[in-house]
């Protein structure tokens, strides 16, 4: 009877992979047996350049999606476009994901598509299980599009971006108001229950360290700056101020927000608005791109002397970012100061799914086992002992390739975004930026630029390896 | 036993199926629209016949047709929302009432600049029946506003407070002479089992 029982669950979860496999068109940048992140390392090399061919080629298709992955396609096709001001091509795609997220949020609860493709991971890998996007994620895709929007001319488009990220954010922390405290307890339950490895132990111990300090990871100074930013550009000093002072709380560090309220608040007589010949030149740098998550797979003997695997995401770099952006503008330089490191916020948001990974990969250990262990005995009584074996055998290789880690997350997100803010008085000027990469090379880009009296010049920078891309917007 | 296991397996199995081409269909615009919480049609349709109500109820603009400039909405809302739609059928519902006319300089000043200097400039167009410069007349009043929301989520429940605000200006004077508020409150439940 048990037997039974156990064969029809086999044969439960294996239909379910038939029908979740071949239900859809299979994705053409992830699946059960494709990594995600070895898609996006195709994709890499061409961030920056202006010749779309191979971006458009990775990820045209899953962009058409209407599921997590035409999502994460929309995002990554958005980010492309947006590195070499393509704003209007960004920003539909941005607006194409903002709507796919939407509709994945609002499924029931219990989703009865979402169980199955959980069900059905049982027997693959997360890979299988519907992406939904991390918050920090949406927040900055939000972020990200409020940038469109501004170098389109249309603020009221920005200041409905920059709402939009706030609603996350403040969602995200009543959310996770109770669930934060309950997910450190349940943290240090699933260390306990985690398949014990020195290796993922110590990749652990990185991350770890590597958060320590940061809240959450929906939060980011540099959403808060852009939509103080953004207020101001409409003419609301006040909610400028509220979202300049947020920003303050999670970077103090950080002058070129400090003087921001202390201009708006009036609290510093030294820090002056710009006078009635002066503006403002406010240079966004967005430096790199985010790290890849790696995969840490390990056998797990099993008390019968059979072996299984597993498999977990981790970040593995933890190279910090001390790169900055010199600007030379009229005999004065400037450098840009850090407001968001999106490698930690990627880090502890991993790290806050980790109790649901763990759960997912003990009770895939269980299921891959199990259907291993009815199939050899089916095996068996069918063909012999040789049978059984081969089944075994068959059963093991498939455990070992079927075992993932789930490395999805939006890639083309830069790594750090940083700010300054320079007040001139009004003219055009020929400025000059340079960065020195991590390999060490400097390079330069002059761009022109033009302060018109009252209003913001915003200079967007995007560094990638070798590249430098600058657009002027506004004045 | 089995029978019921496999039967709730093929279901399952059917409800991560992709879904096929939509269904079309015409259906009524009048007709209550809530298919989402987001601002939509309806709220629209709400905001303008209130709006309308209201502003044809006011004594302000007696018998002589005054000419009304309108500015588009201010969107102060989360949403991309085509506040010109708003104002556009405010204008088409107040200018069949026949008691104002509106200013098309505020909807299309750069065409029908272009089209004066056409008329007088181009040679093509006989001169008896072209355009007057400097004929155009100055609006009496502006209409203008904005809608703003206020968005509460509590687990699976939504409530979104839309309020539009609208007022008249005289020109003039800049008095207000006339203003009016519309409040839609929209709530939306995710539901506990579905596909």
């Amino acid at each position: 009877m048990v037997s039974a029982g156990k064969r029809l669950l086999v044969l439960g979860l294996v239909s379910v992979v038939v029908f979740v496999a071949g239900g859809c068109a299979t994705s053409s940048t992830s699946g059960a047996f494709k990594s995600y992140a070895d898609s996006f390392n195709k994709a890499r090399p061409s961030m920056g350049s202006n010749d779309m061919t191979v971006i458009d080629s990775i990820y045209a298709k899953d962009a058409a999606r209407r599921d997590g992955q035409g999502m994460l396609a929309n995002w990554e096709l958005a980010a492309a476009d947006e590195a070499v001001g393509r704003w209007a091509e960004s920003r539909d795609h941005f607006l194409l994901a903002d709507a796919i997220a939407r509709d994945l949020e609002s499924k029931a609860v219990v989703s009865g598509s979402d169980v199955a493709k959980t069900a059905g991971s049982l027997l693959t890998n997360d890979n299988t299980i519907e992406f939904k996007g991390d918050a920090y994620e949406k927040v900055m895709a939000h972020t990200l599009n409020a940038l469109n929007y501004i170098a389109l001319g249309d603020l009221t488009g920005a200041r409905v971006e920059v709402r939009k990220a706030d609603e996350y954010q403040q969602l995200e922390l009543e959310k996770h108001a109770k669930a934060l405290q309950a997910a450190e307890q349940k943290d240090s339950q699933a260390d306990q229950q985690r398949p014990a490895t020195s290796e993922l132990t110590e990749e652990l111990g990185k991350m770890d360290s590597f958060t320590a300090g940061v809240k959450n990871s929906f939060q980011n100074s540099f959403t808060y700056f852009l939509s103080g930013l953004v207020y101001e550009m409409n003419g609301e000093a006040d909610d400028a101020l509220i979202d300049y002072r947020k920003a303050l709380e999670l970077t103090p560090e950080c002058d070129p927000i400090r003087e921001s309220v202390q201009r708006l608040s009036g609290a510093e007589p030294n820090v002056a608005a710009p006078a009635a010949d002066q503006g403002e030149v406010v240079i966004i740098y967005e430096e790199g791109l985010v790290p890849e998550k790696q995969e840490v797979k390990f056998p797990v003997p099993l008390p019968w002397g059979s072996i299984s695997y597993t498999a977990f995401p981790v970040y593995t770099d933890f190279t910090p970012t001390a790169e900055r952006l010199e600007v030379s503008i009229a005999g004065r330089s400037v450098e840009t100061e850090p407001l968001i490191d999106m490698h930690v916020l990627a880090v502890k948001a991993l790290k806050e799914k980790w109790v649901g990974i763990t759960a997912r990969e003990i009770a895939r250990v269980v299921a891959k086992e199990t259907a291993q262990r009815e199939t050899a005995k089916q095996a068996q009584k069918q063909g012999g002992v040789g049978a059984e074996l081969v089944a075994n055998l068959f059963g093991l290789i498939y455990k070992a390739a079927s075992t993932r880690a789930d490395l999805r997350a939006f890639y083309g997100l830069p790594d750090e975004v940083q700010v300054a803010r320079v007040v001139m008085p009004v003219g055009q000027y020929d400025v000059r930026l340079r960065r020195v990469n991590a390999q060490a090379q400097a390079l330069e880009k002059d761009v022109q630029l033009t302060v018109v009296a009252g209003n913001k010049t915003i200079v967007v920078v995007r560094g990638l390896q070798t590249t430098i891309n600058s657009f002027s917007i506004g004045g | 036993m089995k029978s019921f296991v496999m039967t709730g397996v093929v279901l399952l199995g059917f409800l991560t199926g992709c879904a096929s081409g939509p269904a079309v269909s015409y259906q009524d615009p009048n007709a209550v629209e809530t298919l989402t919480a987001d601002f939509g049609t309806t709220d629209v349709q709400m905001i303008t016949d209130k709006m309308v109500s209201s502003l044809l109820e006011t004594p302000i603009f007696g018998s002589d047709r005054p000419v009304i400039w309108v500015s588009p909405l201010r969107n102060k809302t989360s949403e991309h929302i085509d506040t010109k739609m708003i104002t556009d059928r405010i204008r088409t519902a107040l200018l069949k009432s026949g008691k104002v006319r509106f200013t098309a300089a505020s909807d299309i000043p750069k065409e029908l600049q272009k089209q004066i200097s056409y008329q007088n400039e181009s040679g093509i167009v006989d001169p008896s029946t072209a355009a007057g410069q400097a004929r155009q007349i100055g609006a009496k009043f502006m209409l203008y506003g904005e809608v703003g929301s206020i968005v509460k989520q509590a687990g699976r429940t939504k409530l979104v407070d839309y309020q539009v605000t609208l007022n008249l200006t005289n020109v003039e004077t800049g008095i207000i002479e006339w203003a009016d508020e519309k409040t839609i409150r929209k709530g939306s439940t995710r539901q506990v089992f579905g596909r």
